[in-house]
């Protein structure tokens, strides 16, 4: 036995180093750079793009390899502080990057970015905020998407009803609604047909002049008879106009069709929907079902018109051990010709806008179904999206799950709209209590801005105008300039 | 004596072939199991977060005591996910009670003489054919319907021709086939639009609703009431037994206390979740007084003396059997009241995962199915087959029935396995629905079916809090270990006796 034992261990042995002296990033005789991205054919493309363009400017060539992941960053999270995190990270929020950049996994590519020609003066001004902490720049952005609502134009012609408006107060949304859906189902069958998928209840409060936090993001302030307002409104949308399908619907929509982006295309493609909402990354997958006559409109906002914005980024892992060849994968990303390309394609805004402007961008002369909505996508880049605000005393991933929490405990009626604006908002400053405790190093700058918040209170109650970098919040920074709040 | 330093170096010899034949296993359970586990004891009682504490960001590490336990236990999330968790555990009963009977039946030989097995077999293939035909011929729904018959038919004739292997297998097969794609199928069934659950379910209560609107009126406050006068029935049955058992001598002073505040569960909650607080508010009246009377019948005989906690295990499972019943007569019985009224609109099958109420119980009925053919059923067929034939025999020449003899004779010997699987099943149903939360809910809706196991990881790997998950990792040791331990010192008993 111990005999077969030994031969055993030597041979496994043996396997083992020779597994590990034949990988082919041993023996290979170019670098190999691991991409984390979601598995998609444009990735997959502009993988191929990387290799020509390595070629035609004479560059040293690079396998570059994709590392499968999902937009959840667990498995970025926990590769990354184990030491073997991919070389580039793509990251879909500035709330990820901000995380990640406090676990300290990221590389500062302030300096790389200068060099490139892709600092933050040369992308578009909204997405600074997504790709700097504390000024230092940590990603590259490589598209642009803001959160809008697509209009199936033939859904709304076949039922004899005028295409919605561009912009929408929630009156307006609930009309039409309530038109659509009357029309949509006969009666007495089974209710089917929806105006729209859904609406974005950050986007209808901030309408309403209210986020999740406060200016200087010590608190949240979501306790609020706005919120309340916005979350009624959804409930009555959805249960009692059944404007909007419920989660059980939505569900059901899983057992009829589906494509990369759910069924909900599908559903959309069908007519079952008349809105969806997504940003215009949504395109390449509608064109996989086929030709659908576009609009595209705003989500429905009251006082203040917004739209939630982000930008897809590549950031370095600090751990890297082929920085050099993942550098030259940025240079790529900075260049002319993965602008064009996202352009050329159409699944996202090119960050640099001049590429936007492109004519080929926005009325793609191959989907003439498409005219005039990517236009919508980029204006309201320009001029209506905000980010997420996140507090860097929670974790956004923490704040984030306790406002949609209290909003799914409402809509499944658990609570009532006033309780569960009071629960998120108790929680979240519950959070912020504990990251402070946790972390006494923050507690300096807390204080210093709760001193900042006060004044700025004082200042709004007696109804003066604020200095403008005296705000943290990029939506409240918007929104006083909107009002005209902001000191001169 | 000259051979003794050659037996020592023997014997050094042998031990180093052993330790040598154990290396493997041994270091990896100490690099996987033995150091993680202290590592995470340690990590309880420390600040350790992702943001703080990695391999590029390295703050010192701070001592926090109890902090961390102190903060969970006055998180309200976390009593939530434990009765999630506990909630779930609710079917391990059935599941038991399943495994066995599903091994009962499949230690029958179900197979017919040899000269038929050909006969069935072309019938069988036959009806299949034709089932498909039908099928594939554009009868929709109906050809569906058919063909499903037909792989039952299908089924039941390979068990005649094959015997219960076949059945075994089939009974087997959820236990080995992968956990994702089981919860991904169930996820299909149980979709409210169109899920087989739904449409099995539709017609059946598109009949009930017809039935109920023609019921005379008031019929739904008699339903309220007949399930209260059932349920004070059914503790009635509960305290009669625990006296004549108390005074006899059988169970002593604890599994009575205890047994008592377990049968008190529903009374408190009657009032409270009730659907006519007028009527309900005096359940708890009526209890006290059936109570009472109970006391009095007790004291007035004179009690054989025995230990505290004699027939500790009896008393608790009667106590939560009752119990259990109890609340399901409550929930029937506002179920009832409110019926008339649902049915007006005509009655809609439920949303399963994508509601509130309805997601836990719907996790309960997978986990069941997954459950019944698993290891517990293999369990209880080695069992079956180990219970002497004698006692059996014995029992069956003093004119035992067929119940009497498995009541008397198969039941308690096969304690030792029970005793093992209810052990498992509650280590199993504490540190379990992880997977279920993650394929298919996400721990929704709102949180209805987050279990402790699936808080520990979006602490541990979505929030970087790896000191607090660790905590909530030890909190669920200590209460599989406390749960372990009682049915180790009641439970054994029964095994022993």
């Amino acid at each position: 036995m111990k005999y077969i034992f030994l031969v055993s261990f030597v041979v496994l042995s043996i396997a083992g180093i020779a597994l590990t002296l034949t990988r082919s990033d041993v023996v290979g005789d170019k670098p190999i750079v691991y991409w984390q991205t979601q598995p998609s054919p444009e990735a997959r493309n502009r993988a191929q793009l990387f290799r020509q363009w390595l070629a035609e400017n004479g560059r040293p060539d690079i396998d570059l390899r994709i590392d499968p992941t999902s937009p959840n960053l667990s498995k970025t999270i926990i590769q990354g502080v184990s030491g073997v995190g991919g070389d580039l990270i793509q990251i879909n929020i500035g709330a990820d990057l901000t995380y990640l950049q406090e676990i300290g996994i990221l590389e500062d590519l302030t300096d790389a970015a200068l060099e490139h020609g892709f600092d933050t003066s040369t992308f578009a001004s909204r997405a600074v905020s997504e790709t700097t902490v504390n000024g230092r720049q940590y990603a590259y952005p490589f598209q642009l998407y803001v959160l809008l609502l697509y209009v199936n134009k033939t859904t709304f012609e076949e039922l004899g009803l005028p295409l919605p408006p561009k912009q929408m107060n929630f009156e307006t949304f609930e009309r039409l609604g309530r038109e659509f859906v009357e029309r949509a189902n006969p009666p007495g069958q089974p209710h089917r047909r929806f105006f729209a998928e859904s609406v974005n209840y950050n986007t209808m409060r901030r309408s309403l002049g209210l986020d999740v936090f406060n200016e200087t993001l010590t608190a949240c302030v979501l306790d609020d008879a706005r919120y309340e307002r916005v979350l009624e409104l959804i409930h009555r949308w959805t249960y009692d106009l059944r404007i909007l399908p419920s989660a059980a619907d939505i569900s059901s929509f899983a057992a009829t069709g589906g494509t990369p982006f759910g069924p909900r295309l599908y559903q959309f493609k069908e007519g079952n929907i008349g809105i969806i909402g997504g940003g215009n990354y949504l395109m390449g997958a509608m064109r996989q079902l086929g030709t659908i006559e576009l609009a595209v409109i705003h989500q429905p906002a009251e006082e203040f018109p917004n739209a939630l914005f982000g930008a897809g980024m590549l950031a370095m892992y600090r751990g890297s051990k082929n920085k050099a060849a993942a550098y030259e994968f940025l240079r790529f990303v900075a260049s002319s010709t993965w602008n064009q390309s996202v352009a050329k394609v159409g699944d996202g805004i090119p960050a640099n806008l001049q590429y936007a402007y492109d004519p080929d961008f926005l009325d793609p002369p191959n989907y003439p179904n498409e005219a005039g909505c990517n236009i919508v996508f980029v204006e309201a880049v320009e001029l209506i999206g905000v980010p997420y605000s996140y507090s860097p005393f929670v974790p956004f991933s923490i704040s984030n799950k306790i406002d949609n929490d209290a909003y799914q405990q409402f809509m499944a009626g658990r609570m009532s709209a006033k309780d569960a604006a009071r629960r998120a908002t108790e929680l979240i400053n519950r959070e912020i209590e504990r990251t402070l405790r946790d972390r006494p190093a923050l507690r300096e700058e807390y204080e210093r801005r709760l001193e900042r918040q006060k004044e700025i209170d004082r200042l709004r109650s007696e109804g003066k105008p604020v200095p403008l970098e005296w705000i943290d919040n990029p939506f409240h920074r918007h929104y006083y300039q909107f009002k005209g709040w902001v000191a001169p | 004596m000259s051979n003794l330093p050659l037996q020592r170096r023997r014997q050094r010899r042998n031990f180093i072939h052993g330790i040598g034949f154990l290396a493997p296993n041994l270091l990896g359970f100490l690099a996987f199991t033995l150091i993680p586990l202290l590592l995470s004891l340690f990590m309880a009682f420390s600040n350790w977060d992702l943001r703080l504490h990695n391999i590029f960001v390295r703050e010192p590490l701070r001592f926090v005591g109890l902090d961390q336990f102190r903060t969970l236990l006055e998180q309200k999330d976390f009593w939530k996910f434990l009765g999630n968790t506990l909630f779930l555990m609710m079917g391990i009963p059935l599941t038991i009670i399943g495994s066995l009977m599903a091994a009962i039946l499949l230690s029958q030989d179900f197979r017919v003489a040899s000269g038929r097995r050909l006969i069935y077999l072309i019938a069988g293939v036959l009806l299949i054919g034709s089932t498909v035909i039908l099928a594939l011929a554009g009868a929709g729904a109906t050809g569906m319907v058919l063909l499903m018959s037909g792989v039952v038919c299908l089924v039941l004739i390979g068990g005649m021709a094959a015997g219960s292997t076949v059945y075994r297998t089939l009974f087997y097969v959820p236990h080995f086939t992968a956990g994702v794609a089981v919860f991904l199928l169930w996820k299909k069934l149980y979709s409210p639009q169109g899920g087989p659950v739904n449409n099995f379910l539709a017609p059946i209560l598109d009949g009930l609703a017809d039935f109920v609107r023609v019921l005379p009126a008031h019929s739904d406050m008699a339903m309220l009431i007949a399930s209260r006068v059932l349920m004070l029935g059914l503790l009635l049955l509960g305290l009669n037994v625990a006296r004549k058992q108390w005074t006899q001598g059988d169970w002593g002073t604890i599994p009575i206390v205890l047994g008592l505040i377990l049968l008190g569960l529903p009374v408190w909650y009657t009032p409270r979740w009730g659907a006519v607080p007028a009527i309900d508010q005096f359940f708890p009246l009526a209890a006290g007084v059936v109570l009472l009377v109970q006391i009095v019948l007790a004291l007035r005989v004179t009690r054989m003396p025995c230990p505290l906690d004699e027939g500790m295990g009896n008393a608790l499972v009667l106590s939560a059997l009752l119990m259990t019943l109890q609340f399901a007569l409550l929930g029937l019985g506002n179920v009832g009241f409110h019926l008339p009224q649902m049915a007006a609109d005509g009655l809609e099958p439920p949303k399963w995962l994508n509601e509130y109420h309805w997601a836990k119980p719907a996790i309960m009925i997978m986990s069941i199915w997954a459950s019944i053919g698993s290891n517990n059923m293999l369990l209880y067929l080695a069992g079956l087959s180990n219970v002497p034939v004698e006692l059996q025999e014995a029992a069956d020449i003093d004119g035992a029935t067929r119940f009497q003899r498995f009541w008397h004779v198969t039941w308690p010997q096969l304690a030792p396995v029970t005793f093992f699987i209810v052990i498992m099943s509650v280590m199993g149903g504490l540190q379990g629905g992880f997977e279920m939360a993650r394929a298919m809910t996400a721990g929704g809706p709102a949180g209805a079916t987050t279990t402790l196991s699936y808080f520990v990881y979006t602490e541990a790997f979505e929030n970087g809090r790896m000191g607090y998950a660790s905590a909530i990792a030890w909190v669920l040791f200590a209460m599989v270990f406390l749960i372990t331990l009682f049915n180790w010192k009641f439970g054994s008993r029964y095994v022993n006796d």
